[in-house]
């Protein structure tokens, strides 16, 4: 399914077919396939963490991929994770602000409506549970999210998100400790007001 | 990292487990990774069952929290208190946990802006218990035990995020080795192939004797 994301502002060029196209393209094919193959979850899940909503991350991780598509000569060997990350960075930031140009309200029911997965309370408890960090997340600016989920969602050193993000290392670990900052004071309030509510 | 922000990440801590964990959840469809391969002209291939979608995915807990938390303000809280005391961690993690007794939901709504918590009778609320925090290889141990689990049930951004977790709190660990060698796997496991190779690489590269070598597979090809 290819359908026009919210953020999309220049669907006819983009969603144009960016198959590669004679012999001298198989090499390009292959590299492209590498990529896909290697990083589609990463992206996915980095969008979905970087603030894209459930039901427009499909569509952004098909943007991602479909701009590596078109700069893949651009891009340098070694690069193509960095690159996704850059580009899934700026799709976020993208969704994002397209989400609040739009009433409150308009979308955020629809969230996590296809979750797969069968155990009615289980998922109950698990989805308000991730609305939630959606919202501790929401309330950092972009690049300290993007520090904070890379490190400790997805297990990535401090020097491989210095190289993928093309950040000095102190400004990593600066964002990080800001990022966690924020997270803490957080969770000390979400623990107060479950605190307040047991004594009641 | 302090200390108080380790006990957060560790897990150690009930309302950042929750938080943190619930992000598993984020795993693409196979229908989605079918389109977007189309979409960038490579066709359909067979599709991999995602490790993380297949594994389990019960919680647990008997904690649910539901709150629209904006930047600063939380409106409601649901707990689900259980009859029963919650079931000590195993550490090897059951394919199907058990169904959890019928729980009683109590829905609470908070005001706008959250306060400290009132001060509380003692007779009616029991100081909290501190607890005790595992010192030395122990809690490496238990650290490990933790990550193994987390793999060997298919959640492989947990088992990531708690062998960094070890790799903080213990940066000369005894455990490092196991720790390095569990990492591989798990980014293997997880389809992050590159990433295992590297790993894979770097781990040989500083354990050239290790037996664990023997294991990465095609990693090192």
């Amino acid at each position: 399914m290819i359908k026009s994301a919210p953020w999309d502002h220049s669907q006819g060029e983009v969603r144009r077919s960016v198959a590669p196209t004679g012999g001298a393209c198989k090499a390009t094919s292959a590299r492209l396939k590498d990529m896909f193959d290697q990083h589609y979850d990463l992206v996915w899940r980095s969008l979905r963490r970087f603030g894209v909503r459930t039901h427009d991350v499909d569509d952004a991780a098909q943007e991602v991929f479909i701009v590596a598509a078109r700069r893949l000569e651009d891009i340098e060997d070694g690069k193509e994770r960095a690159f996704l990350f850059s580009t899934a960075y700026r799709v976020a930031a993208d969704a994002r602000r397209a989400r609040a140009r739009r009433p409150a309200g308009s979308e955020d029911a629809l969230d996590d409506i296809t979750d797969p997965h069968p155990a009615a309370d289980v998922l109950s408890d698990r989805r308000r549970a991730r609305e939630l960090l959606d919202q501790v997340l929401d309330g950092m600016s972009d690049e300290q999210r993007a520090v904070f989920v890379l490190f400790e969602l997805e297990g990535m050193t401090m020097a491989a998100i210095a190289e993928d993000l093309d950040l000095p290392s102190g400004t990593v670990a600066s964002r990080l400790r800001r990022a966690r900052e924020h997270y803490q004071r957080q969770v000390d309030r979400l623990r107060a007001a479950l605190v307040r509510t047991e004594a009641v | 990292m302090t200390d108080e922000f380790s006990r957060l990440i560790d897990g150690e801590d009930e309302v950042s487990k929750q938080l943190l964990s619930s992000s598993d959840v984020d795993v693409p469809s196979d229908g989605a990774r079918r389109a977007a391969r189309v979409a960038i002209g490579l066709g359909v291939a067979a599709a991999p069952v995602s490790a993380a979608a297949a594994g389990s995915m019960a919680l647990g807990t008997k904690l649910a929290i539901v709150a629209a938390l904006g930047t600063s303000v939380a409106v409601g809280v649901v707990l689900t208190k259980s009859p029963e005391p919650a079931p000590p961690p195993a550490i090897e993690v059951p394919a199907v946990e058990p169904e959890p007794e019928p729980a009683e939901v109590l829905t609470i709504e908070l005001p706008e802006t959250i306060e400290a918590p009132p001060a509380v009778e003692p007779a009616k609320r029991p100081a909290p218990v501190a607890k005790k925090r595992p010192q030395g290889l122990e809690a490496e141990v238990q650290s490990i035990d933790s990550a193994r689990a987390a793999h060997a049930a298919g959640r492989h951004d947990r088992a990531l995020r708690l062998l960094s977790t070890y790799g903080r709190r213990f940066p000369s660990g005894m455990l490092r080795e196991e720790a390095d060698a569990l990492r591989v796997g798990v980014l293997r496991d997880a389809g992050r192939t590159a990433e295992a190779k590297d790993a894979a690489r770097a781990f040989v590269a500083r354990y050239p004797e290790s037996s664990h070598a023997a294991g990465f597979g095609t990693l090192l090809e």
